[in-house]
């Protein structure tokens, strides 16, 4: 995949697990830890996104931000600070997003990819062996036949496919594909899933992890 | 009712209510003293009156060689007194004489020689004989010798009458001289009218002077008035402006030390609340940081479906040393905060025994950064909290240590005790990077780092130091930091009250 993201972040343990947590989505980082210097790589270019740490030694995140707006890069703020004034004053400053310590990995990935959408930088269209999406028109091929699935049916074949060989847990899964807020039954999940694996072949592929949930193995 | 309008009343009500009562009474005390000398004049002129006639009845007889005269005589004489006396004027009213002054009026002044020339006199005189049943001489001389006065009021005329008995020729009669005192009690209302005019001026005089002087007077009370309202609206840096050496002047100077008082607590309060608030935001970003941590490459082990030997190692050993990060947080958080609030149960501690077990404690550190600790002890036992004093040396070596590993291998520790001017001093001293002098100041602060990125990687939470001041203060010491960058840093850690083992071994004895 082509996207290139940036990750300021000072302390190096987090800065490790940012970076796992975009190698599982697909996605290209470089680390930086303190405000100057990515001040200077991000005006660099080359960067499709920025994950932003606040409180940064040198210049702090805010600072960072009037910077690096002009360059037209999307900036996601990661930060412990959970005060609304913060949050308010970060989403101001032109920030796409505003995620607070401590998040988890497909939460994280998840608003990447919402941003990358709105600035059209994600792929629209995906693939997996000799199925083809296009996530814009919401079709699907398989072999160059044309499969029909319900929208949500084609949302959970999306999902999968953008996190191909990772454990996606039924509650991830309903909150992503259904809503964040939806208190719908995990059944709804498995019902949905088994569609997708029937009307694409993917027995075999579109594994169940007992007690788990469900994982859609690498090509 | 204003405080000023009940002044200006009250002394009003005063002043008028002394001056009338002051002047009533000199004028009644006038009063009295006119009238005593009226009656005197009526008594003198009385006695004078009676001793004439008692000479001119003898004066009779001895020129007609009588030894008693008739009492058609006698009422003859008094006539003739009465008209050559010319006091006063004779009226015949049948059995008695009744003289009235009445024509004498104008002539009087002129021939009443005793008196002032302005005071008109004039004199009634009766004479009346008295009926007795019988020579019941016995009973009379009561009345005779008692001159009776009586004041009396007939016909809008005061009257002073002065009465006696005398005894001519065999017969009593009743002389009564009466005198016409209507000017004095004329004068005496004239006066008081006066005085209540004057009382009135005077009054309105007093008003006016009083008024003004109390609206200058109570002014001051205004401003300070209004002060206290600004003051009360939270103005807490308004000054009243205070002058002079009155109480209103004192009062003032008062109120703005309180107000003084006031403003510098609330700075303290907002000072302490802000560094409160600095305090918590900056702990829950210390707890996040390992936390997210712990959470995110937990999520990474869980989701994960293929994970090489190497990756999964090393995400558990970041999670084992963030957790780790965490506990020495909490355990350090707890134990300031523990700090905070709760009275230490002190005990004989000995500083060097106690010195002596951290730096062993931290041997294995030591070696294997290649540093050495050089020890100058000297037995000093203090009152303490042996753990606390335990943990406060741990960090400092903990912090030389980490200070010394920055710098290079092969460093040296120096951890020295001694007495000072009666306290007990444990200085740590390291030769390692030292601290920049603007930070110097801030060192103590929770949360606050040299170098964080630094810090972190040697497992540093940032609240060692300010946790080690904490216990310091608990014991009613102090920590002292010298540090130069670069060559390295000293602590001083100052006890109060050291004993020597010798006294304390006495003591025990």
């Amino acid at each position: 995949m082509s996207c290139k993201i940036l990750i300021v972040e000072d302390d190096s343990n987090i800065a490790k697990y940012i970076q796992a947590c975009l190698t599982m989505g697909g996605y290209d980082s470089e680390i930086c830890s303190d405000g100057l210097s990515a001040v200077e790589r991000a005006c660099g270019g080359g960067f499709d996104l920025i994950l932003l740490d606040v409180m940064l030694p040198g210049l702090d995140g805010f600072q960072v931000m009037e910077s690096v707006k002009d360059s037209g890069v999307p900036v996601i703020y990661l930060t412990a600070v959970q005060d609304v004034a913060h949050k308010v004053q970060g989403l101001k400053s032109g920030a796409e997003d505003y995620i607070v310590k401590p998040f988890e990995a497909l939460e994280l990935l998840a608003r990447i990819e919402l941003v990358m959408k709105r600035h059209h930088k994600a792929e629209t269209v995906l693939a997996y062996g000799d199925i083809t999406l296009d996530a814009e028109r919401h079709t699907v091929e398989k072999g160059g036949q044309a499969v029909a699935l319900s929208p949500k049916e084609f949302d959970v074949l999306v999902f999968f496919i953008r996190h191909q060989d990772i454990v996606i847990s039924r509650e991830r899964l309903l909150s992503a594909v259904w809503d964040y807020a939806f208190e719908g039954e995990t059944r709804t999940v498995d019902t949905h899933v088994q569609q997708v694996r029937r009307k694409l072949g993917l027995q075999g592929r579109l594994v169940t992890v007992p007690t788990y949930g469900y994982k859609l193995l690498k090509m | 009712m204003r405080l000023w309008q009940k002044i200006f009343l009250l002394t009003l009500f005063l002043t008028a209510l002394a001056a009338s009562a002051i002047s009533l009474l000199l004028l009644a005390r006038n009063h009295r003293n006119a009238l005593l000398l009226a009656k005197e004049k009526v008594q003198t002129v009385r006695d004078s009156a009676m001793a004439q006639i008692g000479h001119l009845i003898q004066e009779e007889k001895d020129d007609g060689g009588r030894l008693l005269l008739t009492e058609r005589e006698l009422q003859g004489l008094f006539a003739e007194f009465c008209l050559a006396s010319e006091e006063f004027r004779s009226q015949s009213d049948g059995r008695a004489f009744r003289m009235d002054s009445g024509e004498a009026r104008e002539q009087a002044p002129a021939r009443d020689g005793g008196k002032g020339a302005g005071e008109s006199q004039k004199y009634d005189i009766s004479i009346m004989p008295i009926e007795t049943d019988g020579f019941s001489a016995a009973r009379l001389p009561r009345e005779a010798a008692g001159g009776a006065t009586a004041l009396e009021e007939r016909e809008g005329i005061w009257w002073i009458g002065s009465a006696a008995t005398a005894f001519w020729e065999g017969r009593f009669y009743r002389v009564q001289v009466s005198g016409d005192v209507s000017d004095l009690f004329r004068r005496f209302g004239e006066d008081l009218r006066f005085c209540q005019w004057m009382c009135g001026g005077v009054s309105l005089a007093i008003a006016t002077a009083l008024l003004l002087s109390i609206l200058g007077l109570t002014r001051p009370l205004k401003r300070l008035e209004a002060a206290t309202e600004r003051i009360a609206a939270g103005e807490y840096g308004y000054r009243v402006p205070a002058g002079g050496h009155d109480e209103i002047g004192e009062l003032s100077r008062h109120m703005n030390a309180m107000s003084g008082e006031i403003q510098d607590n609330i700075r303290k309060v907002e000072a302490l609340a802000a560094s409160r608030e600095t305090f918590i935001a900056n702990m829950a970003h210390e707890l996040k940081t390992p936390l997210t941590s712990i959470l995110g490459f937990a999520d990474i082990m869980t989701i994960k479906s293929h994970m090489p030997e190497e990756e999964r190692r090393e995400c558990a050993s970041i999670i084992a040393a963030e957790a780790r990060r965490l506990k020495s947080l909490s355990s350090k958080l707890m134990e300031l905060v523990s700090l905070q609030g709760t009275a230490l149960v002190l005990h004989p501690v000995d500083l060097g025994e106690l010195a002596e077990k951290a730096v062993q404690a931290l041997e294995p550190v030591c070696r294997k950064r290649r540093c050495t600790i050089r020890k100058n002890l000297v037995p000093v036992t203090v009152q303490a909290d042996g753990e606390l004093l335990m943990s406060l040396l741990l960090n400092l070596l903990d912090n030389a240590l980490k200070a010394s590993a920055l710098k290079g291998e092969n460093q040296r520790i120096d951890v020295s005790l001694e007495k000072e001017d009666g306290r007990a001093v444990i200085r740590v001293r390291d030769y390692g990077i030292g601290i920049p002098r603007e930070q110097l100041g801030h060192v103590t602060e929770a949360f606050y780092m040299v170098d964080k990125a630094r810090s972190r990687q040697s497992g540093g939470s940032g609240i060692g130091l300010s946790l080690c001041r904490a216990i310091a203060e608990a014991h009613h010491g102090n920590l002292q930091i010298e540090s130069r960058e670069g060559i390295g840093t000293t602590v001083s850690l100052f006890l109060p009250n050291p004993d020597t083992p010798e006294s304390i071994g006495i003591s025990e004895r």
